[in-house]
């Protein structure tokens, strides 16, 4: 059978950098092909050689036997050849029946055909069985639901090679399942996809074929279904993985961060937190999850001092120890400097500058003090090196700390929100989603950093949508539903099905599917 | 390396302005040789048409700094116009009202005074943008308008000086700028502008306000994360912006002028100072050469008038091809830069595009900056 797609000999030089060597990959009609490797393993720049972001050296794409140049994502349109991007392409203040046939949209004496437009939507949505209300605002949908729109657009430009970057990775448990279901029919109706990701569950899940990348070259291929989760990330990084530590739930020791009653509304203005109350204490790591959407996000916001609260208290104790100070109304700085750290989830709307430099941004949140700042004036000597300390420490891929962050992939980027985070400045940690289009090494050494942490006595509020992480780092877990703490959990004594049916509220819905 | 072709670009889009104006005079009827010959000479002819130059660069140059500043915290001030001329009426006062005084310190005063008065007009709009979320761009707007009537109101009423024209009394002679070259009207403030935008680059670069305003102006939900007091920061700045635009009204007073008159004080320096500021990046040093362009096109206009009989108004034609093919050449290089950028990190998942370049390394754009002068 002559294969999908064939690519020989691919090679890619950027300056600096071999992102390709020598690559030979075949991608065969219904298979579900997964790609595995490292931030920088060339497995992106594969994909956007086959998607014509990019030109390949030398080498040749082959497309059903036949030899093709693609100079441009349209070309590769034209060629069925479709992406799901990592972060979504699409206009978020238009609908979603106006994104899905953006250039392509239904006529009617020379103007869109809007009742058209929604008939096309739905009968596509409801084919691959992803439903979805095509008058809706694409702005005003949860993110599971915005990927569902990225999909149906590939799917709307009869796609039948699809690329899905990283899709599981603003996902939550019960999207990823019926992810992993639509991407099953789709194979089984013959189309090929290729799937980039990092999560070993989810391959061993839904991939038929494995191929993993390390230094731009191809280094194995996998059976997903007869290889365990450790050896493909042993492939993955080229050494095995620590088993996270078996040790018993940490007691913790006194509170550090209190939380009464703390109510607040959302960006819309509805309530998103009712009366929650929690404890961090000494030296212990405290992990919520929640379906996106439930008031986890709001609540780490109203802690850092970006969200004011309708009612309730936030309480510090000082990292000298005594009696609780109130920041409740304190500004973000004023609670930075009581020792409060804070990993945002939205890295690029808050974490990161992008066009500053990897030393700028490790002092971001310090400039102002010494010994960066000494009688009003920078010291660049001292943010220079501090810069080159954390970058070796967090083994930033970057040529040197005075690279732009924005130039950097999603998880370098994290690795030097982390490092600057993850410091003996705070005693208090608020961290979401830190390993968010992380790969499994740098996942494995920012947890490391977070137990170390943790184990210097800080207190640790972590709130993830993943479960495997929640489970490997939490000494407790709180589940939020609808604004509310609904369940408190110590570890080892919950599985992951328990935490899926409880964070959705205890019910299962069919709708949603069984929680992976 | 990268200066050098930034520096060639820039200087390329400048030509090709000017070869565009030529085409339109030439079609207009006019003799291109001889308009850009009286055009140059005007310029910088002569010992004397090169101090016009710089005389008419000072209080340009002051302007657009005030607009750099502004911009780097994120902030449109188009007010500049308005503080420009609050500050001439800062500085008259003050140049008048306190006789006696030494020369020195008297200069000082009135220079200081218009600084403040400047810093205060602009300061309005900034508590109205802090407090009630007012935006900058037409507070300032509107700013202007008011300080335009309220100065023709006490110029005719007030602070009428002696005679029958609207204009207040002249300042002391002890509060003028010296002149720098005999028989020639280049000033002091010349230097003072230049030392202005080496303080301006100091404080943006390396100083910790500086590092604020420019996260402020970069990101301001980013920078509130880390803990940089956004309102504060966005108030200084605008007030700090209002304070430069009032100290190039009181440098042009202390130093050309010597008195308010009722119109033509700012002679629209405000308002060009923005279109220098945007030429230059928004980076004080390469400012100063866009600020020398611009005042070399309006002293040379008068020359070109008289001699090749071409309206000074074709100035403005050719002002807005430079700002066109800057622009241009901006857009052209962003665009190669995202392609560069996602080139860099196509080893990585496709991050959204790089924003427009920041002049973040002070010594590559400082290269750039002086090796346009030259």
């Amino acid at each position: 059978m002559v294969p999908a797609v064939a690519l020989e000999g691919i090679t890619k030089i950027y300056p600096g950098v071999i992102a390709n060597q020598d690559v030979d990959w075949t991608l065969e009609w219904g298979q579900i092909h997964a790609l595995l490797g490292e931030n920088g393993a060339g497995k992106s720049t594969l994909m956007n050689i086959l998607y014509g972001m990019t030109t390949p050296d030398s080498g040749r794409i082959l497309l059903e036997g036949r030899e093709v140049l693609i100079a441009s994502p349209s070309e590769a349109i034209r060629l069925g050849i479709g992406m799901v991007h990592q972060h979504f392409q699409l206009v978020g203040t238009l609908t979603v029946a106006q994104n899905i046939l953006m250039g392509m949209e239904p006529r009617r004496w020379g103007l869109v055909d809007t009742a058209a437009a929604h008939e096309r939507v739905r009968a596509l949505a409801d084919r691959v069985g992803l439903p979805i209300d095509p008058a809706a605002l694409v702005e005003d949908l949860p993110v599971g639901m915005q990927q569902r729109v990225e999909i149906l657009k590939v799917l709307a430009r009869d796609a039948r090679i699809l690329i899905f970057d990283e899709p599981t990775a603003v996902l939550t448990p019960q999207e990823i399942a019926l992810l992993g279901q639509v991407m099953q029919r789709l194979a089984s109706e013959g189309k090929a996809l290729v799937f980039i990701t990092h999560k070993m569950r989810e391959v061993q899940a839904v991939a038929t074929h494995v191929t993993v990348m390390r230094a731009g070259r191809k280094v194995g291929v996998a059976d997903p279904r007869k290889a365990t989760a450790a050896e493909l990330a042993a492939l993955v990084v080229g050494r095995p993985l620590k088993a996270p530590p078996d040790a018993p739930a940490s007691e913790g020791g006194a509170p550090l961060l209190r939380v009464e009653n703390v109510s607040c509304r959302s960006s819309r203005g509805l309530e998103a937190l009712s009366e929650v109350s929690l404890e961090v204490r000494a030296g212990e790591i405290v992990g919520l999850i929640g379906v996106e959407g439930n008031g986890q996000s709001e609540l780490v916001e109203v802690l850092a001092g970006l969200r004011p609260v309708t009612g309730g208290k936030v309480l510090l104790a000082p990292r000298s120890g005594g009696t609780h100070v109130d920041l409740t109304r304190a500004t973000p700085r004023a609670r930075r400097e009581a020792g409060i750290g804070h990993v945002a989830e939205d890295r690029l709307r808050r974490a990161v500058l992008k066009p500053w430099s990897i030393a700028d941004n490790l002092v971001f949140d310090r400039f102002h003090l010494a010994p960066y700042a000494r009688a009003g004036r920078l010291d660049h000597a001292a943010i220079r090196e501090r810069g080159a300390n954390l970058l070796a420490r967090y083994r930033v891929k970057a040529p040197d700390a005075q690279t732009a962050v924005g130039t950097l992939s999603g998880g370098n980027q994290q690795k030097v929100v982390m490092a600057r985070e993850l410091d003996d400045r705070y005693h208090v940690l608020l961290i979401a989603q830190p390993t968010r289009g992380v790969d499994a090494g740098a996942a494995e050494s920012i947890h490391d950093e977070m137990r170390a942490l943790r184990d210097r006595g800080a207190g640790v509020l972590l709130v993830t949508n993943e479960l495997d992480e929640l489970l490997a780092l939490s000494d407790r877990i709180g589940v939020v539903y609808h604004g509310e703490i609904v369940a408190w959990r110590a570890r080892g004594t919950v599985t992951r099905e328990e935490l899926g049916r409880l964070m959705i509220g205890g019910r299962m819905t069919g709708d949603l599917g069984t929680p992976a | 390396m990268n200066a050098f072709r930034n520096l060639a670009w820039s200087l390329a889009a400048v030509l090709a302005a000017l070869l565009t104006g030529g085409v339109v005079l030439a079609v207009s009827g006019y003799d291109v040789a001889d308009a850009l010959g009286a055009l140059l000479k005007g310029a910088l002819g002569s010992p004397n048409a090169v101090a016009e130059t710089l005389v008419n660069m000072t209080p340009l140059l002051l302007a657009a700094l005030a607009v750099a500043l502004g911009l780097r915290a994120g902030l449109f001030n188009i007010g500049v116009e308005g503080q420009f001329l609050m500050g001439g009426l800062g500085a008259v006062v003050a140049g008048y009202a306190l006789p006696g005084l030494p020369g020195g310190l008297h200069m000082l005063i009135v220079l200081a005074a218009g600084m403040a008065s400047g810093a205060a007009w602009a300061a309005v709009p900034a508590w109205m943008k802090a407090r009630f979320g007012a935006h900058e761009v037409i507070t300032t707007i509107m700013f202007n308008y008011i300080a335009f009537r309220l100065v023709g109101w006490l110029v005719r009423v007030p602070l009428h000086g002696p005679g029958s024209i609207p204009q207040t009394r002249y300042i002391a002679e002890g509060a003028h700028l010296p002149v720098l070259l005999a028989d020639t009207r280049l000033h002091a403030g010349f230097l003072l502008a230049l030392a202005v935008a080496g303080g301006l680059w100091w404080l943006l670069w390396h100083t910790p306000w500086g590092m604020a305003i420019r996260s402020v102006g970069l990101n301001p939900e980013a920078a509130e994360y880390a803990g940089v007091r956004v309102v504060r920061t966005l108030v200084g700045s605008l007030a700090l912006s209002g304070g430069l635009a009032g100290l190039a009204g009181a440098v042009q007073l202390a130093g050309v002028d010597h008195r308010l008159v009722e119109e033509g004080f700012s002679a629209g320096y405000g308002y060009d100072s923005i279109a220098v500021s945007l030429l230059g990046a928004n980076h004080p040093f390469a400012i100063v050469p866009a600020a020398l362009l611009f005042a070399a096109l309006r002293s040379g206009a008068g020359l070109m008038q008289i001699e090749a009989d071409v309206s000074s108004q074709i100035i403005s034609v050719l002002q807005a091809f430079v700002i066109l093919f800057v622009a241009a050449e901006a857009g052209l290089r962003r665009d190669r830069e995202f392609k560069a950028a996602r080139k860099a990190a196509a080893v990585a998942p496709p991050s959204p595009p790089a924003p427009p370049q920041d002049p973040n390394l002070p010594a590559a754009g400082a290269t750039s900056g002086q090796g346009q002068e030259a």
